[in-house]
């Protein structure tokens, strides 16, 4: 008998795989993107028990289990519930490319809206930016829209801060 | 410990590729069909057991996206990823054990999205069998030519098998219709990984189930025929390289498991569904159940079972959701006699690790 010997050097392997999907946006989904390529708007969906909106649209509202029955617009404006400002770069997964730093980043509860979708914003400077503050969507011009959450470009304020 | 009934089953249509809808939505259409068939709205759930796989949803933690459709917010939502049945036997344990009243199980797959060799690969131990290339075809051959190497069974029992599944599809609507063949047709095939051919593995598909479970005072509010879970037995086998695939005592003791709690004695079931992605494993599945493979379209497997079109995951509980329907009676062209008991089996893991068995039986 001999007992397990000693490793001189711990073995890693490295892996590599691409994990590729077709992901089916399904109908709540793609209505909302088309509605987002073709009119620039936003739209959610009201509850049917509790009344609240839902953005981004969804069947069952999660709050109450109602069903939602009906399409509304929202926004482009509403309110900056909750944001930071992101210092450390990173890859943006909607352009494949590096996004400059630093950037805005917020919770933004659209008019009309029950829930929060967060979203880029224009502004980075922490001294700019709180929490209740108005802004708006920003879309890309009608032939640049392609039908994804890209369509909003980001979100500024409403009324631009002053230069100080 | 409580009794446990069925009181409401659902599937969506299971397809190839239902890019019409997301996952979520996709289940959203069996837990509509079996809240209806319960007569109950979703508010009326008070717990959640699914089931699902991460690797084909193709996002961490992907039982977060079905919350609010299984209507799980602020109430216990367990999930476990591996198949469906698995979900009702927790699911029975949370209400046999006498802390809930109404359970909503549920499973969903859709294995048109990824991509599914990748998704096998990745089930297998990365230094000694990754790097092979290896997926479950070539786990299923080796373990085909082991099984008729045996003369346990012949491919002409497994082609006969794939023949009355496609058959029996013509006859469930919640599958679609395949191409009728031939015993010989099925052995003429391409081979996938021999001695196995491309129809041997049941065909991919996108869709999703939904099991209703209720206490025994709800279930008699609710229904004149709840279904009975009357027994529940699930066992997981050694890992497959370490063992012979006729090595099925995992089946073995969660058939007993779930017999021993019947008062079946030794009468036999009316119906067996039994789950199997290959058709020698269901040969195999099928026989300790005790089923007759010459009654596959009949007693086995009435709905056509996988090789008429699951998805993993959701293969065991679409098997459950037959079982109800055979005992109240209400199978359609599909229905087999006047069936008062049923085995329900499912499967999960690579090369059959473990195995799932329900009771299931009509009556007071």
């Amino acid at each position: 008998m001999s007992p397990t010997p000693p490793i001189d050097a711990a073995l890693r392997l490295e892996y590599v795989a691409d994990f590729e999907y077709s992901y089916a946006a399904g109908k709540f989904a793609s209505r909302f993107m088309d509605a987002l390529r073709t009119e620039a708007r936003i739209q959610g969906t009201r509850c049917d028990v509790c009344d609240k909106v839902l953005v981004p649209p969804r069947p069952v509202c999660g709050l109450c289990s109602g069903r939602t029955v009906e399409w509304v617009d929202v926004g482009p404006s509403g309110v900056i519930t909750g944001y930071t400002v992101v210092e450390v770069p990173f890859i943006d997964p909607m352009t494949g490319f590096e996004r400059p730093i630093p950037y805005g980043f917020a919770f933004v509860r659209l008019d009309g809206a029950d829930t929060n979708i967060y979203h880029f914003l224009e502004e980075s400077r922490h001294d700019k930016i709180s929490i209740g503050m108005r802004i708006t969507a920003v879309f890309k011009p009608a032939p640049e829209r392609d039908g994804t959450l890209a369509d909003i470009i980001h979100f500024r304020a409403e009324e631009p801060a002053a230069d100080e | 410990m409580g009794r446990v009934a069925i009181v409401g089953v659902g599937q969506s249509v299971h397809a190839r590729d239902r890019n019409d809808v997301a996952y979520a939505e996709l289940l959203l259409e069996a837990i509509d069909e079996a809240l209806d068939d319960a007569g109950i709205g979703l508010s009326d759930v008070d717990n959640a057991v699914t089931a699902s796989l991460d690797f084909y949803d193709g996002r961490t933690i992907s039982n977060m996206a079905v919350a609010d459709v299984v209507g799980s917010y602020l109430k216990p939502e367990s999930r476990i990823c591996s198949d469906g049945i698995g979900a009702l036997l927790y699911g029975w344990a949370r209400i046999a054990d006498g802390d809930h009243r109404i359970g909503l199980v549920t499973a969903h797959c859709k294995e048109s999205e990824g991509n599914l060799a990748t998704i096998e690969g990745a089930a297998f131990d990365p230094f000694v069998q990754r790097r092979l290339g290896a997926d479950a075809d070539v786990v299923a051959g080796l373990g085909a030519r082991q099984i008729y190497a045996s003369g346990a069974f012949a491919p002409t029992d497994a082609a006969a098998l794939v023949v009355a599944a496609r058959a029996a599809s013509a006859v469930n609507p919640k599958v679609t219709t395949l191409k009728s063949m031939t015993v010989a047709e099925v052995l003429d095939a391409p081979r996938s990984a021999t001695p196995l051919g491309v129809f041997d593995r049941a065909p991919n598909r996108d869709g999703s189930c939904a099991v209703i479970l209720a206490t025994e005072e709800v279930a008699r509010e609710l229904s004149d025929s709840p279904v009975w879970i009357a027994g529940v037995g699930t066992a997981t086998g050694r890992y497959w390289a370490d063992r012979h695939p006729g090595d099925l005592s995992a089946l073995d003791r969660a058939r007993d498991g779930a017999v021993a709690m019947t008062g079946w004695g030794t009468d036999v079931p009316d119906v067996f569904e039994v789950s199997a992605q290959y058709a020698h494993e269901l040969c195999q599945f099928a026989t300790h159940l005790g089923a007759e493979l010459t009654e596959a379209g009949g007693s086995l497997n009435p709905s056509g079972g996988r090789h008429a079109g699951n998805p993993v995951t959701v293969s065991g509980l679409s098997r459950v959701t037959e079982c109800v329907h055979q005992l109240r009676g209400d199978a359609g062209p599909r229905q087999h006699h006047d069936a008062q008991r049923a085995l329900a089996h499912g499967v999960a893991g690579l090369g059959a690790q473990s195995h799932f068995v329900a009771a299931l039986e009509a009556g007071n």
